[in-house]
């Protein structure tokens, strides 16, 4: 029996309801399957014949599908593709860090951390900290250039800093946004860091990497330790793995 | 910088963290860490 309908019926008082029409709204209906070996079992033989269209929700998996004609296919995104929100927070106003709690887990192994439309008090270096790693472990280093000029600057922190992972350099006081991307900061391993960074007057990129194998979950955001952000927002989100 | 110009630049009531949704003044020992942070930072810019 094919899916395709041709009326929405309206049924009314003491109309009898046929087998066709039952089977009609039964079998055009969402089936629920444990996984797609039960969901495969339930079509054919006795039971309705698989056609085009049909839909299905798979227990297993959290997903719906539906049947194009020759085979299944996941509606939407699915729970272990792409990037997942993980939370995100709103930044006050003339704050000198920002610590983000609960942002790296078992869960996935990279992340992107995206800044976005925050004010800064000065200029200088944006430095991330992660709360596993202690002591002077962090190096990285980035260009950064102006909209108005070819010159480009270089930067680095050297090799034994404690400051954190430097994230942009030549930071304007306006509009700002930073995007990070964060490799292994929960397990227990090295971390290494990727960023960007783009203003109303500048823009950079940087690159990091941390020394210190011990697992973290959250991070903090500072400026030069001397200004503040006030406004915007923190986007965390998952890599997934597979 | 020395430790007293940090401290004259960044009085304890004026410096605030924000952790999730709390904004807050430093406790104490944050606050040193903080001014310690400042004494110690070595401009690369």
């Amino acid at each position: 029996m094919a899916n395709t309908q041709t009326t929405v019926p309206l049924f009314v008082a003491n109309q009898v309801l046929t087998a066709a029409q039952q089977n009609a709204s039964a079998g055009t209906g969402v089936p629920v399957f444990a996984t797609t070996v039960t969901r495969d079992a339930a079509f054919g033989g006795s039971n309705k014949v698989l056609a085009e269209g049909q839909l299905c929700y798979i227990e297993a998996s959290n997903v719906v599908q539906y049947y194009d004609g020759a085979a299944w296919a996941t509606v939407g995104p699915s729970t272990a593709s792409g990037l997942t929100l993980i939370k995100s927070q709103v930044i006050g106003s003339g704050v000198q860090t920002v610590t983000v709690t609960n942002a790296f887990s078992t869960t996935y192994d990279d992340y992107r951390i995206v800044v976005s439309n925050t004010t800064l008090s000065g200029g200088g270096i944006a430095y991330m900290t992660i709360n596993g790693s202690t002591g002077s472990t962090y190096a990285s280093s980035g260009y950064s250039m102006s909209y108005t000029s070819a010159t480009l600057t270089g930067d680095y922190t050297g090799a034994t800093s404690s400051q954190g992972f430097g994230l942009a350099g030549a930071l304007g006081t306006s509009s700002s946004t930073i995007t990070v991307d964060i490799f292994s900061p929960f397990l227990s391993t090295t971390t290494q860091t990727v960023s960007r960074y783009a203003s109303n007057t500048t823009q950079s990129t940087w690159g990091g990497y941390d020394s210190n194998t011990s697992s973290s979950t959250n991070f903090t955001l500072d400026i030069n330790s001397t200004f503040t952000f006030t406004g915007g927002t923190i986007y965390v989100y998952g890599y997934a793995k597979a | 910088m020395t430790y007293e110009e940090a401290v004259e630049m960044y009085p304890h009531d004026t410096v605030f963290i924000q952790i999730d949704d709390v904004v807050r003044t430093m406790t104490p020992a944050e606050y040193e860490a903080f001014i310690q942070s400042v004494v110690n930072y070595v401009p690369i810019t």
